[in-house]
Protein backbone atom coordinates (compact mmCIF):
# COMPACT_ATOMS: atom_id res chain seq x y z
CA UNK A 1 0.00 0.00 0.00
CA UNK A 2 1.10 3.69 -0.80
CA UNK A 3 -0.30 5.09 2.09
CA UNK A 4 0.95 8.61 0.53
CA UNK A 5 -1.67 8.71 -1.37
CA UNK A 6 -4.24 8.49 1.36
CA UNK A 7 -6.03 11.89 1.20
CA UNK A 8 -6.10 13.68 4.26
CA UNK A 9 -8.62 14.43 6.72
CA UNK A 10 -9.14 18.00 8.21
CA UNK A 11 -6.82 17.34 10.85
CA UNK A 12 -7.34 20.67 12.67
CA UNK A 13 -11.27 19.94 12.28
CA UNK A 14 -12.61 20.62 16.21
CA UNK A 15 -14.29 17.33 16.10
CA UNK A 16 -11.07 15.18 15.13
CA UNK A 17 -8.18 17.21 16.32
CA UNK A 18 -7.66 15.53 19.15
CA UNK A 19 -7.77 11.94 18.00
CA UNK A 20 -5.57 12.92 14.99
CA UNK A 21 -3.56 14.79 17.60
CA UNK A 22 -3.30 11.39 19.61
CA UNK A 23 -2.54 9.00 16.76
CA UNK A 24 0.84 11.06 16.20
CA UNK A 25 2.02 10.80 19.20
CA UNK A 26 0.79 6.64 19.19
CA UNK A 27 -1.83 6.77 21.16
CA UNK A 28 -5.60 6.37 21.12
CA UNK A 29 -7.22 9.45 22.15
CA UNK A 30 -11.08 9.76 22.15
CA UNK A 31 -13.86 12.08 22.90
CA UNK A 32 -16.62 11.72 25.97
CA UNK A 33 -18.94 13.76 26.60
CA UNK A 34 -18.56 16.08 29.58
CA UNK A 35 -22.25 15.73 30.48
CA UNK A 36 -23.19 11.98 30.81
CA UNK A 37 -19.06 10.58 30.47
CA UNK A 38 -20.56 8.79 27.30
CA UNK A 39 -18.17 7.81 24.67
CA UNK A 40 -18.90 10.57 21.81
CA UNK A 41 -17.81 8.42 19.11
CA UNK A 42 -17.99 9.30 16.00
CA UNK A 43 -18.16 12.54 17.53
CA UNK A 44 -20.63 14.92 17.18
CA UNK A 45 -21.33 18.48 18.30
CA UNK A 46 -24.17 17.61 20.84
CA UNK A 47 -23.95 14.24 22.38
CA UNK A 48 -27.12 12.63 21.33
CA UNK A 49 -28.02 11.43 24.81
CA UNK A 50 -27.85 14.27 27.55
CA UNK A 51 -27.40 17.05 24.72
CA UNK A 52 -24.31 18.84 25.92
CA UNK A 53 -22.14 20.48 24.16
CA UNK A 54 -19.11 19.40 25.62
CA UNK A 55 -16.23 16.91 25.66
CA UNK A 56 -12.94 15.68 26.64
CA UNK A 57 -10.07 13.62 24.68
CA UNK A 58 -9.49 10.77 26.54
CA UNK A 59 -6.53 8.07 25.78
CA UNK A 60 -7.86 4.45 25.05
CA UNK A 61 -6.08 0.92 25.35
CA UNK A 62 -5.39 0.40 21.71
CA UNK A 63 -6.87 -2.91 21.84
CA UNK A 64 -10.05 -4.46 20.68
CA UNK A 65 -11.85 -7.34 18.92
CA UNK A 66 -12.80 -8.11 15.58
CA UNK A 67 -16.67 -7.15 14.85
CA UNK A 68 -16.74 -7.33 11.34
CA UNK A 69 -14.80 -6.87 8.20
CA UNK A 70 -14.91 -7.48 4.55
CA UNK A 71 -11.73 -8.34 1.82
CA UNK A 72 -11.45 -6.05 -0.88
CA UNK A 73 -10.97 -7.47 -3.82
CA UNK A 74 -11.60 -4.66 -6.12
CA UNK A 75 -9.50 -1.57 -5.60
CA UNK A 76 -11.67 2.11 -5.55
CA UNK A 77 -10.07 4.04 -2.85
CA UNK A 78 -7.11 6.53 -3.19
CA UNK A 79 -3.66 4.75 -1.23
CA UNK A 80 -5.24 1.55 -1.26
CA UNK A 81 -4.42 0.30 -5.23
CA UNK A 82 -3.06 -3.00 -3.53
CA UNK A 83 -5.67 -5.69 -3.46
CA UNK A 84 -6.71 -7.82 -1.54
CA UNK A 85 -6.83 -5.85 1.82
CA UNK A 86 -8.90 -6.02 4.77
CA UNK A 87 -11.42 -3.25 6.30
CA UNK A 88 -12.21 -3.78 10.10
CA UNK A 89 -14.61 -2.88 12.45
CA UNK A 90 -12.93 -2.97 15.83
CA UNK A 91 -14.81 -3.02 18.99
CA UNK A 92 -12.68 -1.55 21.83
CA UNK A 93 -11.85 -3.58 25.09
CA UNK A 94 -12.09 -0.67 27.23
CA UNK A 95 -14.94 1.28 25.61
CA UNK A 96 -17.76 0.97 23.84
CA UNK A 97 -17.09 2.43 20.84
CA UNK A 98 -16.06 0.56 17.37
CA UNK A 99 -13.38 1.73 15.05
CA UNK A 100 -13.45 1.46 11.17
CA UNK A 101 -9.81 0.71 9.87
CA UNK A 102 -7.58 -1.58 7.89
CA UNK A 103 -6.59 -5.04 8.94
CA UNK A 104 -2.74 -6.38 8.45
CA UNK A 105 -0.65 -8.60 9.50
CA UNK A 106 -2.99 -11.77 8.34
CA UNK A 107 -4.01 -13.79 5.44
CA UNK A 108 -7.39 -12.89 4.34
CA UNK A 109 -8.43 -16.91 4.90
CA UNK A 110 -7.28 -16.57 8.65
CA UNK A 111 -9.23 -13.59 9.40
CA UNK A 112 -11.78 -14.76 12.16
CA UNK A 113 -14.90 -13.03 13.97
CA UNK A 114 -13.66 -11.57 17.31
CA UNK A 115 -9.93 -12.27 16.99
CA UNK A 116 -8.41 -10.19 19.49
CA UNK A 117 -6.78 -7.28 17.74
CA UNK A 118 -4.09 -4.11 18.53
CA UNK A 119 -2.97 -0.91 16.82
CA UNK A 120 -0.24 -0.15 14.54
CA UNK A 121 0.22 3.79 13.88
CA UNK A 122 1.33 4.27 10.44
CA UNK A 123 2.37 6.96 8.73
CA UNK A 124 -0.01 8.38 6.03
CA UNK A 125 -0.64 11.48 3.40
CA UNK A 126 1.35 12.98 0.72
CA UNK A 127 4.27 14.14 3.18
CA UNK A 128 3.53 11.93 5.88
CA UNK A 129 1.27 14.27 7.95
CA UNK A 130 -0.76 12.34 9.45
CA UNK A 131 -0.86 8.76 11.32
CA UNK A 132 -3.68 6.37 10.62
CA UNK A 133 -4.77 3.31 13.00
CA UNK A 134 -3.97 -0.22 11.67
CA UNK A 135 -4.78 -3.31 13.58
CA UNK A 136 -3.22 -6.32 13.82
CA UNK A 137 -3.25 -9.59 15.50
CA UNK A 138 -2.81 -8.82 19.36
CA UNK A 139 0.52 -7.26 20.54
CA UNK A 140 1.91 -7.18 24.68
CA UNK A 141 2.06 -3.35 23.71
CA UNK A 142 1.36 -1.13 20.53
CA UNK A 143 4.26 -0.40 18.05
CA UNK A 144 4.91 2.55 15.90
CA UNK A 145 5.82 2.67 12.46
CA UNK A 146 6.95 4.57 9.53
CA UNK B 1 -49.28 8.90 4.68
CA UNK B 2 -52.46 6.77 4.49
CA UNK B 3 -55.99 8.32 4.84
CA UNK B 4 -59.06 7.23 2.81
CA UNK B 5 -58.14 9.19 -0.60
CA UNK B 6 -55.21 7.83 -2.33
CA UNK B 7 -53.07 8.93 -4.95
CA UNK B 8 -52.83 6.59 -8.01
CA UNK B 9 -49.61 5.40 -10.46
CA UNK B 10 -50.97 6.87 -13.69
CA UNK B 11 -48.50 5.78 -15.86
CA UNK B 12 -44.99 4.22 -16.12
CA UNK B 13 -42.47 4.39 -18.83
CA UNK B 14 -38.69 2.95 -19.22
CA UNK B 15 -36.09 2.36 -21.98
CA UNK B 16 -34.56 -0.23 -22.28
CA UNK B 17 -31.31 -1.13 -19.95
CA UNK B 18 -28.18 -1.26 -21.37
CA UNK B 19 -24.81 -1.65 -20.74
CA UNK B 20 -24.26 1.59 -23.49
CA UNK B 21 -26.76 3.45 -25.26
CA UNK B 22 -25.69 5.38 -28.01
CA UNK B 23 -28.00 8.37 -27.04
CA UNK B 24 -27.92 11.26 -24.66
CA UNK B 25 -28.97 10.86 -20.83
CA UNK B 26 -31.73 13.54 -22.29
CA UNK B 27 -32.89 11.55 -25.06
CA UNK B 28 -33.10 8.44 -22.75
CA UNK B 29 -35.00 10.67 -20.87
CA UNK B 30 -37.24 11.77 -23.08
CA UNK B 31 -38.45 8.30 -24.48
CA UNK B 32 -38.71 7.21 -20.89
CA UNK B 33 -40.84 10.38 -20.23
CA UNK B 34 -42.94 9.78 -23.68
CA UNK B 35 -43.60 6.45 -23.10
CA UNK B 36 -45.07 7.29 -19.33
CA UNK B 37 -47.11 9.91 -20.75
CA UNK B 38 -48.74 7.71 -23.63
CA UNK B 39 -49.34 5.06 -20.87
CA UNK B 40 -51.02 7.60 -18.53
CA UNK B 41 -53.01 9.03 -21.35
CA UNK B 42 -51.73 12.49 -21.32
CA UNK B 43 -50.14 14.98 -23.76
CA UNK B 44 -46.55 15.46 -21.96
CA UNK B 45 -47.46 19.33 -21.27
CA UNK B 46 -49.80 17.94 -18.34
CA UNK B 47 -47.12 17.21 -16.13
CA UNK B 48 -46.89 19.97 -13.70
CA UNK B 49 -44.57 18.26 -10.98
CA UNK B 50 -41.34 16.89 -11.36
CA UNK B 51 -39.27 14.90 -8.60
CA UNK B 52 -35.53 13.72 -9.50
CA UNK B 53 -32.58 11.93 -7.90
CA UNK B 54 -28.52 13.32 -7.86
CA UNK B 55 -26.59 12.67 -10.22
CA UNK B 56 -29.39 11.85 -12.81
CA UNK B 57 -31.35 13.40 -15.08
CA UNK B 58 -31.94 17.32 -13.58
CA UNK B 59 -35.28 18.94 -12.89
CA UNK B 60 -34.21 21.79 -15.12
CA UNK B 61 -33.25 19.70 -18.10
CA UNK B 62 -36.42 18.00 -17.72
CA UNK B 63 -38.78 21.05 -17.91
CA UNK B 64 -36.56 22.02 -20.67
CA UNK B 65 -36.07 19.14 -22.86
CA UNK B 66 -39.87 18.34 -23.03
CA UNK B 67 -40.45 22.20 -23.04
CA UNK B 68 -43.29 21.66 -20.31
CA UNK B 69 -45.53 24.57 -20.09
CA UNK B 70 -46.06 25.53 -16.35
CA UNK B 71 -44.15 22.80 -13.74
CA UNK B 72 -45.69 23.93 -10.55
CA UNK B 73 -42.71 22.21 -8.30
CA UNK B 74 -39.92 20.37 -8.26
CA UNK B 75 -37.76 18.59 -5.75
CA UNK B 76 -34.78 15.67 -5.15
CA UNK B 77 -35.54 13.59 -2.63
CA UNK B 78 -31.97 12.29 -1.46
CA UNK B 79 -31.81 9.20 0.61
CA UNK B 80 -30.28 7.23 -1.85
CA UNK B 81 -32.05 4.30 -3.08
CA UNK B 82 -34.78 4.99 -0.04
CA UNK B 83 -35.31 8.00 -2.55
CA UNK B 84 -38.05 6.97 -5.18
CA UNK B 85 -40.13 5.36 -3.01
CA UNK B 86 -40.20 8.02 -0.18
CA UNK B 87 -40.85 10.15 -3.45
CA UNK B 88 -43.94 8.51 -3.64
CA UNK B 89 -45.52 10.03 -0.17
CA UNK B 90 -43.98 13.50 -1.34
CA UNK B 91 -45.90 12.87 -5.07
CA UNK B 92 -49.16 11.64 -2.88
CA UNK B 93 -48.97 14.66 -0.95
CA UNK B 94 -48.26 17.23 -3.79
CA UNK B 95 -51.12 15.90 -6.06
CA UNK B 96 -53.82 15.21 -3.11
CA UNK B 97 -53.13 18.66 -1.93
CA UNK B 98 -54.01 20.30 -5.15
CA UNK B 99 -50.59 21.93 -5.61
CA UNK B 100 -49.96 19.78 -8.82
CA UNK B 101 -52.17 17.51 -11.05
CA UNK B 102 -49.18 14.71 -12.77
CA UNK B 103 -46.46 14.92 -10.84
CA UNK B 104 -43.77 12.63 -12.65
CA UNK B 105 -40.44 10.76 -10.76
CA UNK B 106 -37.69 10.16 -13.52
CA UNK B 107 -34.28 8.67 -13.66
CA UNK B 108 -32.29 8.48 -16.35
CA UNK B 109 -27.96 8.20 -16.29
CA UNK B 110 -25.03 6.97 -18.47
CA UNK B 111 -24.57 5.01 -15.52
CA UNK B 112 -22.18 2.63 -16.79
CA UNK B 113 -20.61 3.87 -20.18
CA UNK B 114 -20.54 7.19 -18.75
CA UNK B 115 -18.52 7.64 -14.81
CA UNK B 116 -18.99 4.93 -12.79
CA UNK B 117 -20.42 4.70 -9.23
CA UNK B 118 -16.33 5.36 -7.33
CA UNK B 119 -16.04 7.70 -9.64
CA UNK B 120 -18.75 10.24 -9.17
CA UNK B 121 -19.35 12.59 -6.34
CA UNK B 122 -20.39 10.92 -3.10
CA UNK B 123 -23.64 12.61 -1.71
CA UNK B 124 -23.68 10.18 1.35
CA UNK B 125 -24.35 12.33 4.53
CA UNK B 126 -22.02 13.76 7.25
CA UNK B 127 -19.02 14.17 4.54
CA UNK B 128 -16.49 14.46 7.36
CA UNK B 129 -17.45 11.10 9.00
CA UNK B 130 -16.31 9.51 5.27
CA UNK B 131 -13.02 11.35 4.99
CA UNK B 132 -12.12 10.94 8.70
CA UNK B 133 -13.76 7.65 9.07
CA UNK B 134 -14.07 5.61 6.25
CA UNK B 135 -11.18 6.67 2.98
CA UNK B 136 -7.85 6.88 5.43
CA UNK B 137 -9.27 3.12 6.22
CA UNK B 138 -9.38 2.36 2.63
CA UNK B 139 -12.99 2.05 2.49
CA UNK B 140 -14.98 4.06 -0.05
CA UNK B 141 -18.00 2.41 -1.52
CA UNK B 142 -21.19 1.35 -0.97
CA UNK B 143 -20.40 -2.66 -1.66
CA UNK B 144 -17.52 -1.83 1.36
CA UNK B 145 -19.68 -0.03 3.87
CA UNK B 146 -22.74 -3.00 3.14
CA UNK B 147 -20.09 -5.96 3.39
CA UNK B 148 -19.33 -5.08 6.96
CA UNK B 149 -23.57 -5.48 7.46
CA UNK B 150 -23.64 -8.63 5.75
CA UNK B 151 -20.43 -10.29 7.11
CA UNK B 152 -22.06 -9.49 11.36
CA UNK B 153 -25.54 -10.69 9.84
CA UNK B 154 -23.89 -14.09 8.46
CA UNK B 155 -22.18 -14.57 11.47
CA UNK B 156 -25.13 -13.87 14.31
CA UNK B 157 -28.01 -15.18 12.06
CA UNK B 158 -26.69 -18.20 10.14
CA UNK B 159 -27.36 -16.73 6.68
CA UNK B 160 -24.97 -18.39 4.20
CA UNK B 161 -23.69 -17.84 0.41
CA UNK B 162 -26.02 -20.56 -0.62
CA UNK B 163 -28.71 -17.87 0.42
CA UNK B 164 -27.04 -14.88 -1.06
CA UNK B 165 -26.78 -17.02 -4.23
CA UNK B 166 -30.02 -17.71 -4.55
CA UNK B 167 -30.94 -14.10 -4.32
CA UNK B 168 -28.86 -13.71 -7.43
CA UNK B 169 -30.32 -16.27 -9.35
CA UNK B 170 -33.85 -15.68 -8.73
CA UNK B 171 -33.07 -12.08 -9.79
CA UNK B 172 -31.34 -13.27 -12.98
CA UNK B 173 -34.32 -15.76 -13.74
CA UNK B 174 -36.64 -12.98 -13.20
CA UNK B 175 -34.59 -10.63 -15.80
CA UNK B 176 -34.47 -14.00 -18.17
CA UNK B 177 -37.76 -13.05 -19.01
CA UNK B 178 -37.90 -9.67 -18.88
CA UNK B 179 -36.77 -8.16 -22.43
CA UNK B 180 -35.93 -4.33 -21.16
CA UNK B 181 -33.41 -6.25 -18.43
CA UNK B 182 -29.95 -6.00 -19.12
CA UNK B 183 -29.29 -9.31 -18.72
CA UNK B 184 -32.36 -10.77 -20.41
CA UNK B 185 -30.44 -13.03 -22.68
CA UNK B 186 -27.44 -13.78 -20.04
CA UNK B 187 -28.03 -16.48 -18.00
CA UNK B 188 -26.41 -17.29 -14.47
CA UNK B 189 -25.50 -20.49 -13.18
CA UNK B 190 -24.33 -21.26 -9.56
CA UNK B 191 -21.59 -22.11 -10.34
CA UNK B 192 -20.52 -19.03 -12.42
CA UNK B 193 -22.07 -16.91 -9.21
CA UNK B 194 -19.54 -19.05 -7.06
CA UNK B 195 -16.63 -18.24 -9.37
CA UNK B 196 -17.22 -14.56 -9.37
CA UNK B 197 -14.32 -12.51 -8.32
CA UNK B 198 -14.29 -11.01 -5.01
CA UNK B 199 -15.56 -7.33 -4.72
CA UNK B 200 -15.78 -6.86 -0.97
CA UNK B 201 -16.30 -9.67 0.37
CA UNK B 202 -18.76 -11.28 0.89
CA UNK B 203 -19.89 -9.56 -2.06
CA UNK B 204 -18.50 -11.21 -5.03
CA UNK B 205 -19.66 -10.12 -8.48
CA UNK B 206 -23.10 -11.50 -8.72
CA UNK B 207 -23.65 -10.23 -5.75
CA UNK B 208 -23.53 -6.52 -6.72
CA UNK B 209 -26.01 -4.57 -8.70
CA UNK B 210 -25.41 -3.68 -12.32
CA UNK B 211 -24.30 0.02 -13.64
CA UNK B 212 -26.79 0.62 -16.49
CA UNK B 213 -27.70 3.36 -18.95
CA UNK B 214 -31.30 4.08 -19.10
CA UNK B 215 -34.33 6.01 -17.75
CA UNK B 216 -37.57 5.38 -16.26
CA UNK B 217 -40.50 7.61 -15.35
CA UNK B 218 -43.41 7.53 -12.88
CA UNK B 219 -46.37 9.58 -13.11
CA UNK B 220 -48.42 10.19 -10.00
CA UNK B 221 -51.78 11.95 -9.93
CA UNK B 222 -55.18 11.96 -8.13
CA UNK B 223 -56.35 10.77 -11.59
CA UNK B 224 -56.40 6.90 -11.45
CA UNK B 225 -55.85 6.73 -15.24
CA UNK B 226 -57.22 3.05 -15.50
CA UNK B 227 -60.35 2.27 -17.21
CA UNK B 228 -63.06 -0.80 -18.43
CA UNK B 229 -59.40 -2.88 -20.13
CA UNK B 230 -56.95 -1.37 -17.25
CA UNK B 231 -57.09 -1.74 -13.67
CA UNK B 232 -55.50 1.48 -11.77
CA UNK B 233 -53.02 1.33 -9.51
CA UNK B 234 -53.57 3.16 -5.95
CA UNK B 235 -50.16 3.89 -3.69
CA UNK B 236 -52.46 2.68 -0.58
CA UNK B 237 -49.60 4.21 1.78
CA UNK B 238 -46.05 4.55 1.73
CA UNK B 239 -43.15 5.78 4.85
CA UNK B 240 -39.68 6.12 5.19
CA UNK B 241 -37.69 5.90 8.39
CA UNK B 242 -34.05 6.94 9.13
CA UNK B 243 -31.49 4.90 11.49
CA UNK B 244 -30.27 5.50 14.70
CA UNK B 245 -27.95 7.21 13.57
CA UNK B 246 -28.56 7.55 10.22
CA UNK B 247 -24.86 8.78 9.11
CA UNK B 248 -22.86 6.26 10.40
CA UNK B 249 -23.37 2.48 10.45
CA UNK B 250 -20.07 1.31 12.64
CA UNK B 251 -21.22 2.55 16.12
CA UNK B 252 -25.27 1.73 15.37
CA UNK B 253 -26.57 -0.24 18.60
CA UNK B 254 -27.74 -2.71 17.66
CA UNK B 255 -25.26 -2.88 15.24
CA UNK B 256 -28.04 -4.06 12.30
CA UNK B 257 -30.65 -1.83 12.98
CA UNK B 258 -32.10 0.54 9.70
CA UNK B 259 -34.82 2.77 9.21
CA UNK B 260 -36.88 0.39 7.23
CA UNK B 261 -37.64 -1.25 10.39
CA UNK B 262 -39.42 2.59 11.42
CA UNK B 263 -41.00 2.85 8.46
CA UNK B 264 -42.19 -0.72 8.18
CA UNK B 265 -43.87 -0.50 11.50
CA UNK B 266 -46.10 2.60 10.83
CA UNK B 267 -46.78 1.37 7.64
CA UNK B 268 -48.10 -2.08 8.89
CA UNK B 269 -49.98 -0.38 11.55
CA UNK B 270 -51.81 2.17 9.19
CA UNK B 271 -53.15 -0.19 7.00
CA UNK B 272 -55.46 -3.13 7.35
CA UNK B 273 -52.66 -5.65 5.18
CA UNK B 274 -50.05 -7.94 6.68
CA UNK B 275 -46.59 -8.47 5.09
CA UNK B 276 -48.77 -12.49 4.37
CA UNK B 277 -51.07 -10.06 1.92
CA UNK B 278 -48.29 -9.50 -0.76
CA UNK B 279 -48.78 -11.08 -3.65
CA UNK B 280 -44.72 -9.79 -4.42
CA UNK B 281 -42.36 -7.66 -2.93
CA UNK B 282 -39.88 -5.04 -4.91
CA UNK B 283 -37.13 -4.98 -2.71
CA UNK B 284 -34.05 -2.63 -2.71
CA UNK B 285 -31.11 -5.25 -4.04
CA UNK B 286 -28.08 -2.85 -4.41
CA UNK B 287 -26.57 -6.33 -2.68
CA UNK B 288 -27.73 -9.54 -2.49
CA UNK B 289 -27.76 -9.52 1.33
CA UNK B 290 -30.21 -5.94 1.41
CA UNK B 291 -32.42 -8.17 0.15
CA UNK B 292 -32.08 -10.69 3.08
CA UNK B 293 -32.13 -7.92 5.30
CA UNK B 294 -34.84 -5.75 4.72
CA UNK B 295 -37.33 -8.49 3.88
CA UNK B 296 -36.54 -9.09 7.88
CA UNK B 297 -36.89 -5.35 8.51
CA UNK B 298 -40.06 -5.37 6.69
CA UNK B 299 -41.73 -8.02 8.70
CA UNK B 300 -41.79 -10.65 5.88
CA UNK B 301 -39.42 -13.33 8.00
CA UNK B 302 -37.72 -13.25 11.00
CA UNK B 303 -33.86 -13.81 11.34
CA UNK B 304 -34.76 -17.30 12.35
CA UNK B 305 -37.05 -17.51 8.87
CA UNK B 306 -35.26 -15.37 6.51
CA UNK B 307 -32.91 -18.70 5.62
CA UNK B 308 -36.65 -20.47 4.94
CA UNK B 309 -38.03 -17.79 2.66
CA UNK B 310 -35.45 -17.23 0.35
CA UNK B 311 -34.40 -20.94 0.00
CA UNK B 312 -37.20 -23.26 0.95
CA UNK B 313 -40.47 -20.91 0.63
CA UNK B 314 -39.49 -19.47 -2.49
CA UNK B 315 -38.57 -15.84 -3.96
CA UNK B 316 -38.98 -17.15 -7.37
CA UNK B 317 -41.89 -16.99 -9.18
CA UNK B 318 -44.29 -19.56 -8.30
CA UNK B 319 -43.00 -19.35 -4.70
CA UNK B 320 -44.91 -17.90 -1.63
CA UNK B 321 -43.02 -14.29 -2.33
CA UNK B 322 -41.95 -13.31 -5.64
CA UNK B 323 -39.33 -10.68 -5.09
CA UNK B 324 -38.13 -7.90 -7.62
CA UNK B 325 -39.79 -10.12 -10.95
CA UNK B 326 -38.01 -8.21 -13.48
CA UNK B 327 -34.84 -8.47 -12.52
CA UNK B 328 -34.01 -5.99 -9.94
CA UNK B 329 -31.00 -3.93 -10.02
CA UNK B 330 -28.61 -7.28 -9.96
CA UNK B 331 -30.16 -8.09 -12.95
CA UNK B 332 -32.89 -5.34 -15.40
CA UNK B 333 -30.71 -2.44 -14.56
CA UNK B 334 -29.93 -0.19 -11.82
CA UNK B 335 -32.53 2.78 -12.00
CA UNK B 336 -32.36 3.58 -8.37
CA UNK B 337 -35.17 1.83 -7.62
CA UNK B 338 -37.56 3.49 -9.59
CA UNK B 339 -37.63 0.57 -11.94
CA UNK B 340 -38.94 -1.53 -9.01
CA UNK B 341 -41.82 1.29 -8.78
CA UNK B 342 -42.20 0.65 -12.72
CA UNK B 343 -42.34 -3.17 -11.85
CA UNK B 344 -45.11 -3.38 -9.25
CA UNK B 345 -47.63 -1.02 -11.48
CA UNK B 346 -47.22 -3.41 -14.53
CA UNK B 347 -47.53 -6.32 -12.17
CA UNK B 348 -50.98 -5.38 -11.08
CA UNK B 349 -52.32 -4.36 -14.34
CA UNK B 350 -51.33 -7.72 -15.46
CA UNK B 351 -48.95 -6.79 -18.13
CA UNK B 352 -45.89 -8.98 -17.13
CA UNK B 353 -46.32 -11.65 -19.77
CA UNK B 354 -44.64 -14.33 -18.96
CA UNK B 355 -43.36 -13.44 -15.61
CA UNK B 356 -46.39 -12.27 -14.32
CA UNK B 357 -47.47 -13.11 -10.99
CA UNK B 358 -51.00 -14.29 -10.95
CA UNK B 359 -53.91 -12.39 -9.82
CA UNK B 360 -51.12 -10.24 -7.95
CA UNK B 361 -53.43 -7.21 -5.88
CA UNK B 362 -51.18 -5.88 -3.76
CA UNK B 363 -47.36 -5.34 -4.23
CA UNK B 364 -44.85 -4.14 -1.56
CA UNK B 365 -41.96 -2.29 -2.66
CA UNK B 366 -39.01 -1.11 -0.52
CA UNK B 367 -36.07 1.07 -0.48
CA UNK B 368 -32.72 1.58 0.95
CA UNK B 369 -30.16 3.72 0.66
CA UNK B 370 -27.66 6.59 2.07
CA UNK B 371 -26.26 4.12 4.78
CA UNK B 372 -29.43 2.42 6.12
CA UNK B 373 -32.31 4.90 5.55
CA UNK B 374 -35.29 2.80 4.22
CA UNK B 375 -38.52 3.92 2.71
CA UNK B 376 -41.55 1.33 1.73
CA UNK B 377 -44.71 1.42 -0.27
CA UNK B 378 -48.28 -0.61 -0.64
CA UNK B 379 -49.58 -0.52 -4.10
CA UNK B 380 -53.20 -1.62 -5.18
CA UNK B 381 -54.85 -2.81 -7.67
CA UNK B 382 -57.97 -1.10 -7.92
CA UNK B 383 -60.63 -2.34 -10.12
CA UNK B 384 -63.46 -0.29 -12.26
CA UNK B 385 -64.20 3.31 -12.14
CA UNK B 386 -62.67 5.03 -9.02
Amino acid sequence: MDLRDVPAPDLDDPLFQGYWAGTAKGKLILPRCSGCERMNWPPRAMCPHCRSLKFEWEEHRPSGTLFSWTVVGRATAPGYREVPYTVGIIALDDAPVRLMGTVVGVEPDDIAMDMPLSARFTKAGSSLEFTVVQWGPALSRPVSSI
Amino acid sequence: MNSETVAYIRGVGNTKYVKKAERSVEALAVEAIDAAASDAGIPVSEIDGIIVYHGHIGTDEVIAQLALPDVKLRAIVDIGGASAVAALQMASLYVLGGVARNVILVRGIKGNSGPRKAQRKSFLPSQQFRTQLEYVAGCNTPSQRYALLCRRYMHEHGLTREHLAEIALAARWHANLNPDAQMYERTLELEEYLSGRVIADPYRLYDCCLESDGACAVIVSAQPGGDDQRPAVAILATEEGHADPPDDISNRDPFLHVGLEKAAARLWNAVSLGPDDMDAAMVYDCFTFEVAHQLEAAGFATPDTIGRLILEDGIRLGGKLPVNTHGGLLSEGHMVGLNHIVEATRQLRGECGPRQVPGARHIAVTGWGNLGDGSITILGRHDGPA
